[in-house]
């Protein structure tokens, strides 16, 4: 006997995510940073900006803290990165 | 409502059940065990039973970019085995499940959390839930097939299987069933949980709250409200001291006790919340002093060394002292602290039972159950 089963997964609603292009070097960046808010992530970040900025030259335009860890950032700071025209984002979290 | 229900997901043909169990396999549908093939004349009669059309989105996940529609939940929920008149309750739960304040994200933890399902209210005799002898085991359809359409659908359409966005480091056995459980529905002046949640009797209600797999606590045996709770209350304070929403649920003798004494559930609350405490000396004892906190600023700069004057100062679970910043992290220094009592379980034995919350970013979510 021939049956149709159904696919029980979904997919994501806006279509293929894409990692966006890495920019080449940091010389000259305007780089945001975005800590996801568990404990010590700030201290992870800002060690991570101390070493860089060792070796390259860039402004830092904005260091953000989610409100909480486990939701998406809030529209806001997206908009804030875009405004501060930076050009990367530095993710991190912590524990 | 009415007219054929046209069904978008893709579909695929197969020759015999054993087949399509057999592809449910392959395409990695499956908890590990096997499910009953989504047919078509199967998925409808679970939408009819929800009188939804299979587009209707019931919730939305952000964090994973998906929505989560009847069609799916019915999908899942017939693979899972469910019957077609849990679809109003699984509807609830999935309400639960995607409302931010739930935290979805945090299923992905290390932790491996995975939320208990409450059923309070009609629907535990209705669908007949087992609340009594056994309760949190196998062997009841209704409390088996609920808790296991929540982990397919979170697996297949959320990405919280092994290979998706999962990080648990040991998994939850939980998710295979049973984290289901209906609360006692028998009138014997115990307020119910879901009169508790604000809703009245005749409504009953879904609660997803997230844990780490259940603790069987021997109680006293005098059976008086201080000595249950004190019980109860050592036992969380001596275990792994997180803060969080915790799940009790005792037996109907064991809630006989306080409906005789007149406590309500807010004094055995206020009761916990005054006693459930552990000295800085035991807590550094069992390495939990500054290590996950604002404190820790570096291996060596909090140490476990017990001071003199340790053995007196105290912290609490459930209320607040100038010491939470040594033992709790931020999130858990500010987020949602409280108890929920549920009656369940067997008449015999000498235990309670309760389960740790998953202490970092999740909240219990209570939703009615509509009628359908």
């Amino acid at each position: 006997m021939m049956e149709r089963i159904f696919d029980p997964t979904s997919g994501p609603v806006t279509g293929k995510l894409i990692m966006a292009k890495r920019p080449g070097t940091l010389a000259g960046t305007k780089l945001a940073v975005l800590w996801n808010g568990r404990p010590h992530g700030d201290k992870i970040l800002r060690r991570v900006l101390d070493l860089l900025g060792e070796r390259h030259d860039f402004q830092v335009t904005e260091f953000l803290k989610k409100p909480y860890i486990g939701n998406v950032a809030p529209k806001e700071y997206f908009d804030r990165i875009l405004a501060s025209q930076a050009n990367a984002v530095l993710v991190g979290i912590g524990d | 409502m009415g007219g054929a229900r046209v069904l978008s997901s893709e579909s695929f043909e197969v020759g015999s059940a054993y087949e399509a169990i057999e592809m449910c396999f392959e395409r990695g549908w499956t908890d590990g065990l096997p499910v009953v093939p989504p047919t078509e004349p199967a998925i409808v009669q679970f939408l009819e039973a929800a009188r939804l059309e299979p587009g209707h989105v019931i919730g939305t996940i952000p964090e994973r970019d998906r929505v989560i529609t009847a069609e799916k939940l019915a999908i899942n929920a017939v693979m899972a085995g469910a019957r077609p008149e849990y679809m109003p309750v699984l509807v609830a739960a999935v309400e639960a499940l995607t409302d931010p304040a739930f935290q979805f994200n945090h299923l992905a933890s290390f932790g491996s959390p995975w939320p208990l399902m409450i059923v309070s209210g009609p629907a535990v005799r209705e669908l007949g839930l087992n609340y009594g002898t056994w309760a949190m085991g196998p062997g009841c359809r209704a409390n088996a097939t609920l808790g296991r359409t929540l982990s397919l659908l979170v697996s297949n359409c959320a990405l919280g299987h092994l290979g998706g966005i999962q990080r648990g480091t040991y998994g939850h056995p939980g998710r295979f069933n049973s984290m289901c459980i209906g609360e006692n529905p028998e009138d014997f002046g115990w307020q119910p949980h879901n009169v508790e949640m604000g809703f009245d009797r005749e409504t009953t209600t879904v609660t997803l709250l997230s844990t780490y797999p259940w603790i069987q606590q021997p109680t006293c045996v005098q059976m008086e409200p201080e000595r249950i709770l004190a019980a109860i209350g050592g036992s969380i304070a001596e275990g792994d001291f997180v803060r969080g929403v915790y799940p009790i649920i005792m037996g109907r003798p064991w809630a006989e006790v306080f409906v005789r004494a007149r406590w309500t559930k807010e004094r055995m609350a206020e009761w916990l919340i005054e006693h459930t405490r552990r000295s800085v000396a035991s807590l550094k004892a069992r390495g939990r002093w500054g290590v996950l906190t604002s404190q820790f600023d570096g291996f060596g700069a909090v140490t476990q060394e017990v001071l003199p004057g340790d053995e007196s100062r105290y912290v609490w679970v459930w209320k607040e002292s100038d010491l939470d910043p040594y033992v709790f992290d931020i999130a858990a220094t500010q987020r949602k602290k409280g108890i929920h009592f549920v009656v369940a379980g067997g008449d015999g034995g000498t235990r309670t039972c309760w389960l740790t919350p998953y202490q970092f970013s999740t909240n219990p979510v209570t939703k009615p159950v509509r009628a359908a």
